[in-house]
Parts: structure tokens; C-alpha cells; sequence
């Protein structure tokens, strides 16, 4: 049974609402209507479930305005009616409220307005008491539970004794407050007298109504008197000060007054009515003591109305409170407060407790929606289309919590069905699209009319309905869109037929928890003009446990991480990467699943180990500084590979998917950070061992930065004067533009290595005493020769090296280097290139811009697998090469004043050629290189002999040691590494990690640098968007895409891991669907206990 | 006649600890002691913070002021922690049960040495993982502590009538984790687990 029918005198916990229902029961209440608000709501869930026994006819209306109306109506019709709402409703309802008092009532009529001291769950903390003035009613506020019910009973006959609706205003502390209520006898059934249906008394035309007008202060006396003679204007107490409270504060008072041993020197006016004022017990007290306090929360409307009053009559007492700086202004009054003002006004009688310890500093809990929510959905889907390129317009409900963090939406809430007007008003005027969202209950409380208005205004607005089919914030009210079993089998209404035949064009309806549905409806919608809709509906899944009746199992199935897919690294991250929200919604739907891996294919695709996830996704989240610096830590020579890079981390990202373009973003930063200031690497501390580097390319330069990185001293020989070896000296301009080798050396040199120019080892400074003067010597001389055709004629004018060629067009001939014996390929020639390779690319695509009228290039191996690779051999083809593969030179002859060169089908490779014979002008030869070993002369005749293998490089360990002579290293071309740039790079670190060891050093990578930044950089639309099609292979990303877009309480890290707190989740499924890696899946089918009780019931 | 016992259920919104008030207040009036109940009204709703103040005896309101807390029953520790700092210096604490994670939060056994460090003694019960029964638990240690003004048994018969059997089995560890131990509510520094 319904504690609020508890028999006559049993003690019973009832909170201040339910006593409220106890009271206009034991009045024979006939009919009851309400909306649902914090404080109020527990009025309509108790009348809701009790009506139907006490033959009450209760109705949840859809809006304030409404019940007040209808209960008015059940008045007129002889039923003992009462209204319940929040004070924000009274308002609502202030039409109607104001001509109450002038047509009065038949039966008994009370309106309960719960008011929220201290804006607890309200935006404002109206002070109801002033529209009861303003509108001729008396108001009732009671300081207990049970004198709520009491009040609430009695204010029937007061209602019918002075002709006017009565306004019953509780507030939260009482409202919610659990007391013992000793309820008296209930009626056998609701008091009912004939109906009143006369125009004279209930049609307010203007003549009637100024009669009317005449008629409210003799109804307000009548109400002053019966609240005279009554129990709740109650005076305890005496002495020569007086106090006044009214309302919660007054319990407070009076328990404190008990407590302090002060009712011999404090007289206590207890005021259960406010208004009309109960003059003569106040005009008694007043001439009765000396000083008077009037405690009363909000606004001081009794402490004006008791100093008029006093003015009136001529009394001159003191009367203290709100406006004499007593007692503060705004919000509720808590037991300190209500403590420390009757303390001061006792003259430190009362003694106040002392103040406790500070609360620690401790993080708040903020209120969220919950796990499961479908409104969470719905904004998460909008904000994917709109991102932050939306005006957001909100309204009350559960769904107001869009406006927290992370989802972020809701630029502008007023108060119920607002966000459709507000919306439309500012249409016209905003640089972006307006959307307004809306609730269900919402939507039909007051969401209609400014809808037919913003069609009828013909504005530019997306609606969102927010349909969970229940009015949830309040505590899981029906609401016209519930499903008929929550609502005794009444059917639902359609919002989307309403909103059709209100003009909204077009209207669509989605299943917000459909990911791919939901994105795509608002997509749709988003592009369209004038008022459109879109309902989003899904059940509530709190409600449908509430409405259950019984428990059962839990629905859905909770969500669990899959560890192998998630990209949440429980250890800490070497790059410490962190992605930004936005750059997480680009990922979102990427749905690019693929196994987490603790080494990227980038990244081990890639010779010298880039990280190329992460400075990919640094650059793509506008962290450009920081993209830098991870490239930086790496790379020696960044810029460089930017342009000439072969850029295996692309061929092995392209297997899964298109390839990131992973070089065009490092590109990207090598152009951002020109000007910009370098990343600084920590100084190491100087070990005092020098190492001698010999030959400045890649290969050196790479191994250099390294060893100075970790303290040594380094120092790069060359016999040019300037370093770059084939990067400065033989690779064409247009290939690696002027300036980025010159940038990269410049940060080598900068970072501790010292260039010595113009010293050849072997020639200048004999091998062994460069051994003798050093802790350890890396030669990195390349293979710079070209290898001599051994054909007949090979020997002949016309026939030119192409590297010694290459290098003239960059910067003439080297001082040492083979002085050319024949002229070069000029203007106009026809051109035959001998060679596959990246050399003989280079220089096909050399004589075709020096002017050449024809080039053809002829390589041993099959065209289509050229070594120099597909992308160069279509670079060539493009700019107008003809490129042959499978055939061998055989002779070059003279002919007729031009050479004619022959070939023959290069064995295998050569099947289906025919051997040919192509005439030219000049042919450049550019079969490979080898090695130039004239570094290794030493002075010693002893000195160990280097072993050479057969293609001339040197042939050292793994790491370059050179058997049979401590102290050298080998690296790059020279040592036999694949003939790349980063090749070369790759082998001159392995050698310089190995000399670090050998030197007493740890062997391990020099530590990252500092970024310099933040820049202001982000990329292009373009790159961005490719960037963001990075699967993010390893672990290490650090992906929180499920923490940072969605806000779920189910959602939390522990050490570092994501973890789904299965006994919170309602296994909507949103983050499966927004997770990029397919790693939050419902967890396997088990059993699972009931849950018991409702979540988060609230108010 | 004794003063009245100030009490303080707190925890996270949907853990149930209005339900929890509720019931004490309900079981303490059935005992024949007088009860009143509240609600702290702040970020209660949706996962936000709750206290809920009861006042075993005679009292018109459930308000007092802070630092007055004798029995403070807890379903967090992020919320005990909270509330610990308005209890007396021989309070009893009593802790069951986990609200929903927050991020910042600081480790459990550190809130649990905040509270410790306040109270005049503390109780933590460990439930079991899946449990969504913090409070009757709660009671249950409550009620076999010795400090309520009303034999602890009303609050299970509570329990059996109005709940399933889960709820009372629920109450039986509470109570079983703190009769096990020194049930005496003398003052004392320590951790029951």
C-alpha cells in the first residue's frame, strides 16, 4: 500500500510532497493535474499511483498552463481540484493564474508550486509569493511535512471560504524532506458539489471583470482573518526580541532557538501564510518587543510588507533581516546561516558551532548522461556533420547535459520549448547553421507553436527531436510518446505526423543508436534550406527498467575492449603522443580494423625506424612543432629524403589500403619549419673519445650527428671542400631543390660535428695515421665511380660516364675526380642511356632538360622492373624518354659522323627483345658504381690489407667493423648497402651505434629533441584528410577516441588501459560504433544477475 | 534523553543512496524512534554527488550543521572523502561499494586515509564485483556496530518487506563484516576489511 494512504495516526515517513497529497486526500480531493519538475514532481507520482484507489480523476498534462485550466474546469464542475508544478511552471501558467482571482472559484481550489531556493535544478530561484500578490491569492508555505498537510487539506475550505484559488508554495527543503506525518481520516471518496455554470461568475468580459476587480480585497480579507484563527500563524516563546520566519527557515529557527536555551528570550512568529499578511499577531509581536528579525529566504517580501505595516500603524520597531545586511539575498538558507544570523541578533547568545576543517580539494562529480543514453548518440552523430561549425540551441531535459563536456552542445538554453524560437530569431543573422534541439516532452509541452512560427517565418533552422519516449529528467514520467505499455495501452502520438502538418519539410526519423544512419540523416538534413526535422528516436533505457514490472535481465549486452585492436598503450608512449578531439572525429567511422601492433609497417619499413605514425599524426592534429622534433630525432637529413626519398614506408602502408602520403606530409614540415626556431637536443655530457668520420654524404653525416649526440667528438672529412657527397654533388637540382641539403647539413653541423673540407684520406692524410689520431675512424666514402663499359668502342668520343656528367651540370668537375676526355651531350642530341638504375633515370632526365631531341634509355633488366623503380622509370617516360629494358650493349660503332649503339637480349631478362641497333650523338653509361678505394692507402707497408669483395666494397660484420684492423668502421655505398639515401643512413647509425659501444657508450639512440613550438601550421584540406587515413597500426597511439568524443560514464582508464565498467553500460553500442579500430565489442553472451532498481533516479 | 544521532548517506547518483536514507528512516520510525531525512540538492542528478542527512530522534529538520556527522555511511570513497571533513573527530565511517569512475580521481587508498585520518573510526566492506548493493551493506555494518538508537534488527526486517531476498542477504554481509571484527563503536583508528 502507498505509504500516503497510511491509516489515521500511524506514524509515517513522508516527504513534504507526498504529505501534500496526504492532506488534499483528507480533503476529498475529486481531480488533480500536473507536470513533472524538480521540487514538485513527487506530487504527480504519488497522486498517480493513489488517484485510481480514492476515485481521483488525475491527469498528467502536457504543460502547466493546461492543468492549472483543467483543474480550474474540474472546480467549476464541482470537484475539489489542485494543480502541481515547479515555480518555473507557475509562470508557465500565468495567463490563467492572473484572471483566477478575478473569477474565483466553485470548489475548493489549490495550486502547489514547489520553489528551488538555491537553484538547485532551475535557472532561476523565482519567488513565487510575489505573483500570489501580484494576482490577488493567498499563498501557504509550510516549514514541515506535515503542516504541508495540513495546509494542503485546510487551503480547500479556505479556497471555498474566500472565493479564490489558493496558492500552496512548498519549497525543496521541505518538499523533499522525509518527516513524521500522522495523517487524519480519508473521506470515502472525493467531495463533490454541483457545478457552478454561470457566465456572471466565470466570464471575465470587461465589465464583469472590473466588478470582479472591486470583489478581491474583501475575498484577501477573509483569507487574512481565517490564517489569523488558524494553526499556521503559531507564536512560541518570549522576551524583547522578536523574530519572523516563514518557510524551511523556520523549522531551522526554532530547532535552534530549542537548542540554545533561548525561548525565554526570543519570541518566534512562525508565518505559514505570507500573504495576504496575518496583521494582527504580527502587530502584536511588533509592539510587543524590541527588536524584530524577519528570516525568510529569496526576496524580502514579508520584511517589506512587515515595515509598511509597521509605518501604517506607527510603530517604530527595529526590524532587521535582508535589507539591513542580516541575513544574505539570494539562494536557500542552510542551518549555518539561519545559526550564525540568530546569534548575532541574540548578541552571541546562540553560539554558533565552528566552522569544520575546509573540505579537501576533491574532483566534482558533474552530472552526465548516462551509459546508454540515445541523446548522447544524437549529439555525437550532429556533432560528427557540424563539429563546431554549428550554432547549438537547447532546451530542458536530460538532454541540457549535451551541453558538458566533451560533446560541448548548447550555445544558448532560456527555459521549455525555447530553443526552437531562439533558434529561428537568430537564423537570419548567424554565419553558420542553427539547430535547435528538443525533447519529446519538451516538444509537446510548448515545442509546437515555434515551429508553425519558424515555418511561417520561413527560416533557414534544423530541428532535433530528441525522442526517448519518456519525460526522464524529473523521474521517468510518461509522456505522449511513450510506448503504449508504459501508459496503460494508450497509443503514442507522432511527432513526425505533427511536425509534417506544421509545415516542416521534409521530417526524418532515425534510430540515433544506428550510427551510420543517424551521421547520414543529419548529413541529408544539413544541406537543405527551411525548417527541417529530424526525430531521433530510442527508448530511454533507464525508463524501460523503471516501467518493467518486474526485474529482469538486462537488456543489451555491456561493451568490453578487445586489447588486441585497442590503440590505448597501458605503457607510457615513446613519443607521447596525444590526439586531439578534432583529429579523433576525423578517425571516427574509419572503421579501418586491423590487429594492433607493437611495430608499425611504417616503421619497419623504414631503413633508420621513423616513426611515421606518429609525426603523421602530430602534423595531422596541427602539433607541427611536435611533428618536427619526432622527425627530427630520427632523421639527420630530413628535407633531403622529402625529395629523394624511394619511401618504403609508403609501399609497405599502401598493402592495406591507399597509402598515407607519409613523404609529402614531412615535406609539409620540413617547408613549415624553415625560419622557424630548430628542436633543441639536450647536450650529452663530452666523453672525450674522437671520432673521424670520412665522407660527408649520408651515410657520414647520419653517423656523425649520432656519435656527437652522445658526446663524442666528431669530425667529417672530404676531399670536396663542401659536404653532401653524391647529395650536394651528383643527385640534379631538380630533384633535390638548392637549399635542403644546405638546411639539413646546417642542423648536423649544429648539432656538434665539425667539417673538415678539402682533406682526402689516403692521398692528403695516409689511412693509419688518421687511425693513430682518433678513438675510432667510420669510413662512409660512397661509390662514386662510375663502372666503365667493357664493349668494344666504349672507348670513343661521345661516350660519356654519367656521373661525371651529372656532377658537371651541378658544379663542374671535382678537383681529383676523372677529368673528362670528351665533350658532353649537347643541345639537340639524340641521347641513349645505358643503365636502369637511379643514375641513369637521373641523367635520361638530365639531357632531356639540357635540351636533347631524343632519349632513349636502355636497360639489361625487363622495363617494366627497372632498379631504379616504377615511379622513376614513369617520371622518364613522361617527360619524354623512351625507356627499352632486357638488353645488353654489345658494340659501339661510328656511323656516318653519329655513334651507333648495338644490343642483344640480356638472357632471361631479354626474352621477347630482338636485338637493336639505335644511332645518337652521345651515349652516357651509367651501369653502376663502385667504390673509389683510394682512402684506404696507408703509410705503413704493414698496414692490414681491406678485404674487398668482388663488386669492390668493402666486406665488414654487420655492424661495419672492418675484420683485421680495430678502431675502422665502414658505412653506406661503400660498405655494400643497398644504394639509397636512407640506405646510406641507416648503415652509417648502425656503424656509429656500434663505435658508441665500443667506446664505452650505451649503444642506444641519442635522446628526442625538445620541440620549439607551438606553431601555427596546420596542413592543407587535402594532406590533412589523407594524414587522417592513417589506420594507426601501433599501440602506441594512444587512441582515446571513445574517452575524448563521448563522455559515457561507462568509459574510464585505468593504468593507463580503457575500461568498460560492465555494471554501467547499457550496451547501446555507440562506442563500437565510433571506436576506429573495432576494439569495443559486446562482451560474449553469459548470464548476468537482475538489476535491481532503477539508475540514476533523479528529479 | 540522548541527543540525536546525525547521520549522513552519501555516494554517486543511481547508487541508491536516497533509497538507503529511506530505508533507515523508515526502519528507525518502526523501532518507534523518530526520524527525519534529507536531501543535499546539488549535482545530484545523473551521476553528480548525493548526501543524503538523517536525523535519528527527535528533530524538526534533517539539517545540521557540518562538522557534526556521527555516523557517515558511504557507497564511494570519492564521496566519503567528501563528506569525512563535516564529521566529528569520533565519527564512524563506514565505506562499501564504487560509484562510476572520474577521471582525476585520487587513488582509493589515499581517499580511504583522508577519511581515516578525520573519523574517529573506519569500516570498509569489500563487495563483491558485480554488486549494486552498497547500501544495504552499509546498513547492515551499520546496524551491527552498536551506534544506532534503535536494535539494528528493524532495519533487516525493513529489508525483508519491502525488498527481495537479495537486498537482506545483501544487509547479512554487512553485518557479518563488522560482528566478525570488534563490533564496539569506541573510538579506534583502524581499517576493518
Amino acid at each position: 500500500m502507498h505509504r500516503v494512504l497510511a491509516p489515521p495516526g500511524v506514524a509515517t515517513l513522508l516527504l513534504g510532497n507526498e504529505a501534500v497529497v496526504r492532506g488534499a486526500l483528507e480533503a476529498g480531493l475529486g481531480f488533480a493535474a500536473g507536470y513533472p519538475g524538480t521540487p514538485a514532481s513527487e506530487v504527480g507520482d504519488s497522486l498517480r499511483q493513489v488517484a485510481p484507489l480514492r476515485g481521483v480523476v488525475f491527469r498528467d498534462s502536457v504543460n502547466e498552463k493546461v492543468a492549472l485550466e483543467a483543474a480550474h474546469g474540474a472546480s467549476v464542475a464541482g470537484a475539489r481540484s489542485l494543480a502541481s508544478m515547479k515555480h518555473l511552471g507557475l509562470s508557465y501558467a500565468g495567463d490563467p493564474l492572473a484572471t483566477l482571482g478575478y473569477v474565483g472559484v466553485n470548489a475548493g481550489m489549490v495550486v502547489v508550486a514547489a520553489g528551488d531556493p538555491g537553484l538547485h535544478t532551475s535557472p532561476n530561484e523565482q519567488d513565487q509569493r510575489h505573483l500570489a500578490r501580484m494576482n490577488g491569492l493567498p499563498v501557504l508555505d509550510p516549514s514541515s511535512p506535515d503542516e504541508a498537510r495540513r495546509m494542503a487539506r485546510d487551503a480547500f475550505a479556505l479556497s471555498e471560504a474566500c472565493d479564490l484559488p489558493v496558492l500552496l508554495r512548498i519549497t525543496t527543503a521541505v518538499a523533499h524532506c522525509r518527516a513524521v506525518v500522522l495523517g487524519d481520516p480519508l473521506p470515502v471518496g472525493p467531495t463533490l458539489r454541483p457545478a457552478l455554470l454561470d457566465p456572471e461568475r466565470f466570464v471575465p468580459i470587461p465589465a464583469r471583470a472590473r466588478r470582479m476587480r472591486l470583489l478581491q480585497e474583501g475575498r484577501l480579507d477573509r483569507a487574512r482573518r481565517w490564517a489569523e484563527g488558524s494553526s499556521f500563524v503559531r507564536v512560541t516563546g518570549r522576551g524583547r526580541l522578536g523574530i519572523v520566519a516563514t518557510g524551511a527557515p523556520a523549522a531551522l529557527v526554532a530547532d535552534r532557538i530549542e537548542g540554545s536555551g533561548l525561548g525565554d528570550a526570543v519570541r518566534l512568529l512562525e508565518l505559514g501564510m505570507p500573504w495576504p499578511l496575518p496583521e494582527e499577531p504580527l502587530l502584536d509581536l511588533l509592539s510587543s518587543v524590541g527588536r524584530v528579525l524577519v528570516l525568510e529566504e529569496l526576496t524580502p517580501f514579508v520584511e517589506d510588507a512587515l515595515r509598511a505595516l509597521a509605518q501604517r500603524r506607527g510603530i517604530a520597531v527595529e526590524i532587521r533581516g535582508k535589507a539591513t545586511g542580516d541575513l544574505p539575498g539570494p539562494f536557500g538558507y542552510g542551518p549555518e546561516v539561519v545559526a550564525r544570523a540568530l546569534d548575532a541578533f541574540v548578541g552571541g547568545r546562540a553560539a554558533p558551532p565552528r566552522d569544520p576543517p575546509p573540505a579537501p580539494p576533491l574532483p566534482v562529480r558533474p552530472p552526465v548522461l548516462c551509459s546508454g543514453c540515445p541523446h548522447r548518440a544524437t549529439f555525437a552523430a550532429v556533432k560528427q556533420v557540424f563539429g563546431e561549425k554549428a550554432a547549438y540551441f537547447n532546451d530542458i531535459g536530460c538532454y541540457t547535459l549535451g551541453a558538458a563536456a566533451p560533446l560541448d552542445v548548447g550555445h544558448v538554453l532560456l527555459c521549455m520549448g525555447s530553443s526552437i524560437a531562439q533558434g529561428a530569431g537568430a537564423s537570419p543573422f548567424l554565419d553558420r547553421p542553427a539547430v535547435a534541439f528538443v525533447g519529446d516532452s519538451t516538444f509537446f509541452h510548448s515545442g509546437m507553436p515555434p515551429l508553425l512560427d519558424a515555418v511561417q517565418a520561413g527560416v533557414d533552422l534544423l530541428v532535433v527531436v530528441l525522442d526517448n519516449r519518456v519525460t526522464a529528467m524529473t523521474g521517468f514520467q510518461a509522456s505522449p510518446a511513450s510506448p503504449p505499455s508504459w501508459r496503460e495501452g494508450k497509443a503514442e502520438t507522432s511527432i513526425e505526423a505533427l511536425c509534417r502538418d506544421l509545415g516542416a519539410d521534409p521530417v526524418r526519423v532515425v534510430d540515433p543508436l544506428d550510427w551510420g544512419a543517424a551521421v547520414g540523416a543529419v548529413e541529408e538534413l544539413a544541406r537543405l534550406p527551411g525548417v527541417r526535422v529530424l526525430v531521433a528516436r530510442h527508448e530511454c533505457p533507464v525508463a524501460g527498467k523503471h516501467f518493467a514490472s518486474v526485474p529482469g535481465p538486462r537488456g543489451a549486452r555491456p561493451y568490453a575492449v578487445d586489447r588486441s585492436r585497442c590503440r590505448r598503450c597501458s605503457a607510457a608512449p615513446a613519443c607521447g603522443l596525444t590526439p586531439g578531439r578534432a583529429y579523433q572525429r576525423l578517425r571516427v567511422g574509419a572503421r579501418l580494423a586491423a590487429p594492433a601492433a607493437d611495430a608499425t609497417p611504417c616503421t619497419s619499413a623504414c631503413p633508420i625506424g621513423m616513426c611515421a605514425q606518429g609525426y603523421v599524426s602530430r602534423a595531422a592534429t596541427g602539433d607541427a612543432a611536435g611533428a618536427w622534433a619526432l622527425v627530427l630525432r630520427d632523421n639527420a637529413l630530413p628535407s633531403v629524403c622529402a625529395s629523394v626519398c624511394h619511401r618504403p614506408c609508403e609501399d609497405a602502408c599502401g598493402v592495406g589500403g591507399p597509402a598515407v602520403p607519409i613523404n609529402e606530409i614531412k615535406g609539409w614540415l620540413a617547408d613549415v619549419a624553415e625560419g622557424r626556431p630548430e628542436p633543441s637536443f639536450s647536450a650529452a655530457a663530452p666523453t672525450g673519445r674522437r671520432v673521424a668520420v670520412v665522407g660527408a654524404g649520408p651515410a657520414g653525416l647520419a653517423a656523425a650527428r649520432h656519435l656527437a649526440l652522445k658526446g663524442h667528438e666528431a669530425t667529417v672529412l672530404d676531399g670536396a671542400p663542401a659536404p653532401g657527397g653524391m647529395l650536394s654533388q651528383a643527385i640534379p637540382a631538380w630533384r633535390l631543390p638548392a637549399g635542403r641539403f644546405e638546411a639539413d647539413c646546417a642542423r648536423v653541423l649544429a648539432a656538434g660535428v665539425t667539417f673538415a673540407g678539402g682533406r682526402s684520406v689516403g692521398r692528403d692524410l695516409p689511412l693509419d695515421a688518421l687511425l693513430a689520431g682518433h678513438d675510432a675512424v667510420l669510413v662512409a666514402t660512397g661509390a662514386g665511380r662510375g663502372r666503365r663499359l667493357a664493349v668494344p668502342g666504349a672507348e670513343l668520343r661521345g661516350v660519356t660516364d654519367a656521373l661525371s656528367w651529372l656532377r658537371h651540370l651541378r658544379a663542374g668537375p671535382i678537383p681529383g675526380g676523372r677529368a673528362p676526355s670528351r665533350p658532353y651531350p649537347a643541345r639537340g642530341d639524340r641521347v641513349v642511356v645505358v643503365g636502369g638504375g637511379d643514375v641513369a633515370i637521373d641523367a635520361a632526365r638530365a639531357a632531356l632538360r639540357e635540351g636533347a631531341s631524343r632519349v632513349t634509355v636502355v636497360a639489361r633488366e625487363p622495363a617494366g622492373r627497372l632498379p631504379a623503380g616504377e615511379e622513376q622509370a614513369r617520371l622518364a617516360r613522361d617527360e619524354g624518354a623512351e625507356v627499352l629494358g632486357g638488353l645488353d650493349p654489345t658494340s659501339i660503332k661510328v656511323q656516318g659522323g653519329a655513334l651507333l649503339a648495338a644490343f642483344r637480349p640480356a638472357g632471361d631478362a631479354g626474352a621477347g627483345t630482338r636485338a637493336v641497333e639505335i644511332s645518337a650523338d652521345a651515349v652516357v653509361v651509367a651501369i653502376g658504381q663502385e667504390p673509389d678505394l683510394g682512402w684506404s692507402t696507408a703509410a705503413d707497408p704493414a698496414f692490414p690489407q681491406i678485404p674487398v669483395s668482388d663488386d669492390g666494397t668493402v666486406r665488414a660484420g654487420p655492424d661495419g667493423a672492418v675484420p683485421g684492423v680495430p678502431g675502422l668502421w665502414v658505412a653506406g655505398d661503400v660498405a655494400g648497402a643497398r644504394r639509397t639515401v636512407v640506405d646510406a643512413m641507416a648503415s652509417g647509425l648502425a656503424a656509429a651505434r656500434a663505435i658508441d659501444r665500443a667506446l664505452g657508450g650505451d649503444g642506444r639512440a641519442h635522446p628526442a629533441p625538445a620541440a620549439s613550438g607551438p606553431w601555427d601550421a596546420v596542413p592543407p584540406p587535402s594532406l590533412a584528410r589523407a594524414a587522417a587515413t592513417c589506420r594507426a597500426c601501433g599501440v602506441c597511439a594512444t587512441c582515446s577516441a571513445c574517452l575524448d568524443l563521448l563522455g559515457c560514464p561507462a568509459l574510464s582508464e585505468v593504468d593507463g588501459a580503457i575500461e568498460v565498467d560492465r555494471d554501467l553500460c547499457n550496451g547501446c553500442g555507440l562506442c563500437g560504433a565510433i571506436c576506429p579500430h573495432g576494439a569495443l565489442i559486446p562482451e560474449p553472451d553469459r548470464r548476468s544477475l537482475p538489476v535491481l532498481g532503477p539508475q540514476g533516479v533523479g528529479g | 534523553m540522548s541527543p540525536p544521532l546525525h547521520v549522513v548517506v552519501v555516494g554517486a547518483g543511481g547508487q541508491g543512496v536516497l533509497t538507503t536514507a529511506r530505508v533507515l528512516g523508515d526502519a528507525a520510525l518502526a523501532a518507534g524512534c523518530p526520524a527525519v531525512v534529507g536531501q543535499v540538492h546539488g549535482m545530484a542528478q545523473r551521476g553528480g554527488s548525493v548526501q543524503s542527512p538523517v536525523v535519528l530522534g527527535a528533530a524538526r529538520t534533517p539539517w545540521f550543521p557540518p562538522g557534526t556527522t556521527d555516523l557517515l555511511l558511504a557507497l564511494d570513497p570519492l564521496e566519503a572523502a567528501r563528506a569525512a571533513h563535516a564529521c566529528t573527530p569520533t565519527a564512524l565511517a563506514i565505506v562499501a561499494g564504487r560509484g562510476p569512475r572520474l577521471p582525476g580521481t585520487p587513488p582509493e587508498e589515499d581517499l580511504l586515509a583522508a577519511v581515516r585520518a578525520r573519523v574517529g573510526r573506519l569500516v570498509v566492506v569489500d563487495l563483491p564485483p558485480r554488486a549494486r548493493l552498497a547500501g544495504p551493506v552499509v546498513l547492515g555494518a551499520a546496524a551491527a556496530a552498536g551506534v544506532l538508537p534503535f536494535p539494528g534488527e528493524a532495519i533487516r526486517s525493513e529489508m525483508v518487506a519491502s525488498f527481495p531476498a537479495a537486498m537482506a542477504e545483501a544487509f547479512d554481509l554487512g553485518w557479518r563484516a563488522v560482528a566478525r571484527g570488534d563490533a564496539a563503536p569506541a573510538p579506534q583508528v583502524g581499517v576493518d576489511r
